[in-house]
């Protein structure tokens, strides 16, 4: 036998999601078809070792040999070929290389960028100019939401120690798992599995196939809005959408090839597993399930699998333990299709933000005045979104998530549903942003139809537009963007200002847009607004400005003058301070901490940023100059 | 061992003819889904519903009664199935089952002889028609005649037990004012 070591070129990633890559320009390969790769379909384990086996079946195909290399994903390991390139053998990589990090109590979420997914490519040359190009795609796990509802023929994998099954279905045969690898549980039947750890902590696990999950949640007296609301949400209708005849042509409207590899994204369940998801289902009937068949002709089985529909992101079987149903606003549950780098980096871009860890510091969670613009369940509650329920899950830090601005079940939108918050050149029917009440200090002006306040607007505004009744004015951010917020210290009436930048298209994205580089989709979820952002607009760079370092020191005076105790590290708006908005003092440090309070307000709104300070510092200088003479 | 190869092939595998559909049928109907068969006892994993909702089905005398008509939450939208004839269930039902009634006089079976099989669904984690073998006359679609009357509430027309038309209305006897429940229909039969 001819043993040859591989030269495998590794690293660079390409792009994946769940399996669906784009595919390589084009060579001198005649087709790729006569190309045979056998590997694995379904995840192999963490760690674990897989065989590829290749053959040509072109005329002549057996002679040549086959060079391989990764073109996507984390590395994989003791990769080794034989006869000629024929056999490719290798470990996928570790939990601990896929998902570097602590990871957390219970079932672990895993993404496509987080489970181990690889993409090999496999190249074919006779030595005679003639090659054949193949991908192949391998995974380590079933992606996982990190819901304790999961599906049978899904290996979850739990963070934890000394976990231990305590229980499953009658007729079971599931065993758990442990290590050296990470402790795992595959369910091999429907019903409730209760597994415990070393310190007695229950987790209970649900699983079902999808298939056998009812989509009742509709039933008069539940959830009837959502499920109306739902049934033509861009998510619902996505397959259905793309399936429908394009413009001018027969094909699917998503281009040809589709469903494709898109099924992973685009239909409930794992593709190569048996858990009743889309493609498990298909293959029961017999029916291609990647190949383009109107949504009117699928069979009724598979058409309540189509799309994103509840089980999706909910989960299969039933729902979860009370304590543990708020672990559907992680943004881990999205993550499972929005997290492949470098095509969708949504999730990677947003995990960099201060959103993503808005909640880090305890008493954000534990505090109600906090949570509301610290958590994410916080948030909901106080939009009327979302019954405030308290939870154990919110007991850990999850952020503010995708879910505090995006109403999947497009219930809450602003009208049209197509209201995005994505720059209108790139604009599609997805981003289902929520539309909340305009905060008070805003509402007038969000009303003013000569503003012409951008909708898209509307999420962000609630948590960064201060409270006028508040102690301390937080999070100024929109008030100063529109020239509110601010009180005459002499009079105590609202010191208005202009909104010079309340007509740019998109609102707050039109210039908090920028991420990570390199990710085709969702960088934007960074939410950064780096100086080039002025630059469409503002041809000569801004002048700097002292802004901050002038309230900064207007606050230190004032507080001086009042005796309050410095502020060490949490932000003012998060001590015990508060200012006394029926004097003139107390209307003036507002005014100044409304400055402090923005980070970004000299591009948000220079003037009146200025205006506000100017309105402050006579106001704390007289008191510094009694002060001081009081004290002589 | 070719010969016993093919059978068992066909047997595992059979998905048989679907018999003609009714008049009211104005789409085609789509290929039905497959049966998987061990020895006389055929099960179709996900049998025809009237749509994409929630439903619970019984077969009665060769045809399939399905009550119910909750939409399915989360999937998009999508005609019904033409096989079936729905109609709304009479009164105000104060149970769980639905308001709708439909009814399949046609429904798939194994190998299209109506005659020999006896089916029922099972909804329980998910619809599943279970078909065993069985001949009988009494079935709709079986031949009729004075010495083979029809089952109650099904006609004997041009030599063959057939459903009269009109849109089915009831699951229970309950759901009919002095009358029976039949083929999902209040018929003229007196309690």
């Amino acid at each position: 036998m001819n043993r040859t070591a591989a030269k495998l070129l590794l690293g660079v990633a390409v792009g994946t999601l769940s399996g669906c890559r784009r595919p390589p320009a084009p060579s001198r390969e005649s087709t790729s078809a006569c190309l045979e790769i056998d590997a694995p379909t379904a995840p192999v384990g963490f760690d674990a070792p897989f065989s590829i086996t290749a053959r040509v079946t072109c005329a002549g195909g057996r002679r040549g040999r086959i060079a391989w290399r990764q073109v996507a994903g984390v590395s994989l390991r003791a990769l080794a070929i034989a006869d000629d390139g024929f056999r490719l053998t290798g470990r996928t990589a570790t939990l601990a290389d896929a998902r570097p990090g602590p990871l957390p109590w219970g079932v672990i979420p895993l993404s496509p960028r987080t489970r181990g997914e690889a993409t090999l490519e496999a190249l074919w040359n006779d030595g005679l100019g003639h090659e054949l190009r193949r991908e192949v795609p391998l995974a380590a796990a079933p992606r996982a939401r990190g819901l304790p509802n999961t599906a049978i023929g899904a290996r979850l994998y739990l963070g934890g120690e000394g976990w231990h099954l305590i229980s499953g279905p009658p007729g079971s045969v599931a065993t758990l798992q442990l290590p050296p690898g990470p402790a795992n549980l595959l369910p091999d039947l429907s019903g409730d599995y209760r597994l415990a750890d070393a310190r007695g902590r229950e987790l209970v696990l649900r699983a079902a196939r999808y298939d056998e999950t009812p989509l009742d949640c509709g039933r008069s007296g539940c959830h009837t809005a959502i499920t109306d609301a739902a049934a033509t949400s861009p998510m619902t209708t996505v397959l259905a959408r793309g399936l429908g005849p394009a413009a001018g042509s027969s094909g699917p409207a998503f281009g040809p090839g589709y469903p494709g590899c898109a099924l992973a994204c685009h239909a409930t369940g794992e593709p190569g597993l048996a858990d009743g998801g889309y493609t498990q289902v298909a293959s029961e009937m017999g029916v291609a399930a990647d190949h383009p068949t109107r949504w009117e002709e699928l069979p009724r089985s598979l058409r309540r699998l189509g799309g994103v529909g509840c089980l999706a992101c909910h989960g299969p079987a039933a729902l979860p333990p009370p304590a543990a149903r708020a672990g559907v606003l992680r943004a881990d549950v999205c993550a499972v299709c929005h997290d492949a780098p470098p095509r969708y980096g949504h999730v990677v871009a947003w995990r960099d933000t201060r959103m993503a860890h808005a909640d880090r510091a305890p008493r954000t969670r534990s505090d109600r005045a906090c949570a509301r613009c610290h958590t994410t369940s916080g948030f909901l509650a106080a939009i009327g979104a979302r019954a405030e329920r308290p939870s154990p899950v919110q007991a850990e830090p999850i952020g503010i998530t995708c879910a505090a601005c995006h109403a999947v079940h497009a219930h809450e939108t602003a009208a049209p549903p197509a209201a995005l918050l994505r720059p209108p050149e790139t604009a599609g029917p997805a981003a289902l942003l929520r539309a909340p009440a305009a905060p008070t200090l805003l509402a007038a002006i969000i009303a003013d139809p000569r503003a012409s306040v951008d909708a898209r607007s509307s999420v962000c505004l609630p948590c960064h537009t201060p409270d006028p009744e508040a102690p301390l004015p937080s999070a100024s951010a929109a008030a100063l963007w529109l020239g509110r917020g601010g009180l005459d210290p002499a009079s105590g009436q609202p010191l208005l200002g202009a909104a010079v930048h309340a007509h740019a298209v998109g609102g707050c994205v039109a210039c908090h847009r920028a991420g990570p580089e390199g990710l085709a989709r969702g960088a934007g979820h960074g939410f950064a607004a780096p100086p080039t952002t002025c630059t469409p607009c503002h041809a000569q760079p801004l002048p700097p400005t002292d802004l901050t370092a002038r309230a900064r020191r207007l606050w230190e005076t004032w507080r001086q003058v009042t005796g309050a105790v410095p502020v060490e590290s949490a932000p003012a708006h998060a001590s015990d301070l508060r200012v006394d908005r029926g004097t003139p003092l107390g209307r003036a440090a507002w005014d100044v901490l409304l400055v402090i309070e923005d980070a970004g307000a000299a591009a948000h709104n220079a003037p009146y940023a200025q205006a506000l300070l100017a309105a402050a510092e006579p106001v704390i200088a007289r008191a510094a100059t009694r002060i001081g003479a009081a004290r002589k | 061992m070719k010969w016993i190869a093919c059978a068992v092939l066909t047997v595992l595998a059979c998905r048989g003819p679907r018999p003609a559909p009714t008049a009211t049928a104005a789409r085609a109907l789509p290929a039905p889904p497959p049966f998987s068969c061990v020895a006389d006892r055929c099960v179709q994993r996900h049998p025809r519903l009237p749509d994409d909702g929630e439903w619970t089905c019984t077969d009665q005398g060769g045809a399939t009664i399905c009550v119910g008509g909750e939409r399915a939450a989360g999937v998009a939208a999508a005609p019904g199935d033409p096989a079936f004839i729905c109609g709304a269930r009479r009164g105000a039902p104060s149970d769980p089952l639905g308001s709708r009634i439909c009814v399949d006089p046609t429904p798939d079976l194994p190998d299209g002889a109506r005659a020999d099989w006896r089916c029922r669904i099972v909804s329980d984690p998910s619809a599943r028609r279970i078909c065993d073998r069985e001949p009988g006359p009494w079935k709709l679609g079986a031949g009729c005649g004075a010495q083979h009357p029809c089952a109650q509430g099904s006609d004997c027309v041009a030599g063959r037990c057939a459903l009269p038309r009109r849109m089915p209305d009831c699951w229970f006897d309950s759901d009919c004012p002095n009358h029976r429940c039949r083929f999902g229909s209040c018929g003229a039969t007196p309690p």
